[in-house]
């Protein structure tokens, strides 16, 4: 299995779920591509933490609810 | 498939294209002379003018922009690609450095120049379907 590049993890899939939002919709409402908001949550590329707060706010969850770091090794 | 990495896959493809074009009538040209005695430049410009021509037309053909603007995780895959596709070009300025201290004729340093290019773009190209196919690595 391909490691993911980053060791950040995040929940956005399940708060997407939880509160009904679209990766478009989540994309439109953070000024980004849909690709970015599905190469976040497929742990692809790790956020700015400007976007990463921003994603919180959208969630209106603080930033440790939404993501998490992985101390495993790589 | 994401507009950039569409353009990315053009250029990997438009930009070696281009050289072997461009190798192909520097070689027709030259016949039974040496090729170091064939007039080069004008192909040089041409086959890079057309390179960007048919980038632009392909881009378009292929369904051009989507209008948004890049975003923060798109400058930073093209940066990254960029710093990869520079480190080639420092090594053939390197190489086009060490043929002019040895005197070699104008002709194969500049093919070496227009080599760098190529290649340079390609891994460039390359760097920024990596990213966005497999991720952007952290710092």
């Amino acid at each position: 299995m391909v490691r993911p590049p980053t060791r950040v993890t995040n929940r956005i899939k399940d708060l997407r779920t939880e509160r009904g939002v679209t990766q478009a919709e989540l994309a439109a409402r953070l000024g980004v591509t849909r690709q970015t908001v599905i190469a976040i949550e497929q742990g692809r590329y790790s956020p700015t933490l400007e976007l990463a707060f921003q994603i919180a706010h959208v969630f209106g969850a603080r930033l440790d609810d939404v993501f998490g770091y992985s101390q495993e090794e790589q | 498939m994401e507009p950039l990495e569409r353009a990315a896959w053009v250029q990997a493809v438009v930009a070696p294209v281009g050289w072997l074009v461009y190798v192909g009538l520097l070689l027709a040209r030259a016949g039974s002379e040496p090729v170091v005695s064939v007039q080069y430049w004008d192909l040089v410009a041409w086959t890079i003018g057309g390179a960007v021509v048919v980038s632009m037309v392909a881009n378009m053909v292929l369904g051009g922009s989507d209008g948004t603007k890049p975003d923060p995780r798109d400058r930073e895959i093209d940066g990254r690609a960029q710093q990869i596709g520079n480190s080639l070009l420092v090594a053939g300025a390197l190489a086009a450095m060490v043929l002019a201290m040895f005197d070699v004729d104008g002709f194969w340093i500049a093919n070496a120049l227009y080599l760098t290019f190529v290649l340079s773009s390609l891994l460039t190209s390359i760097a920024q379907i990596g990213f966005r196919r497999v991720g952007v690595p952290g710092w």
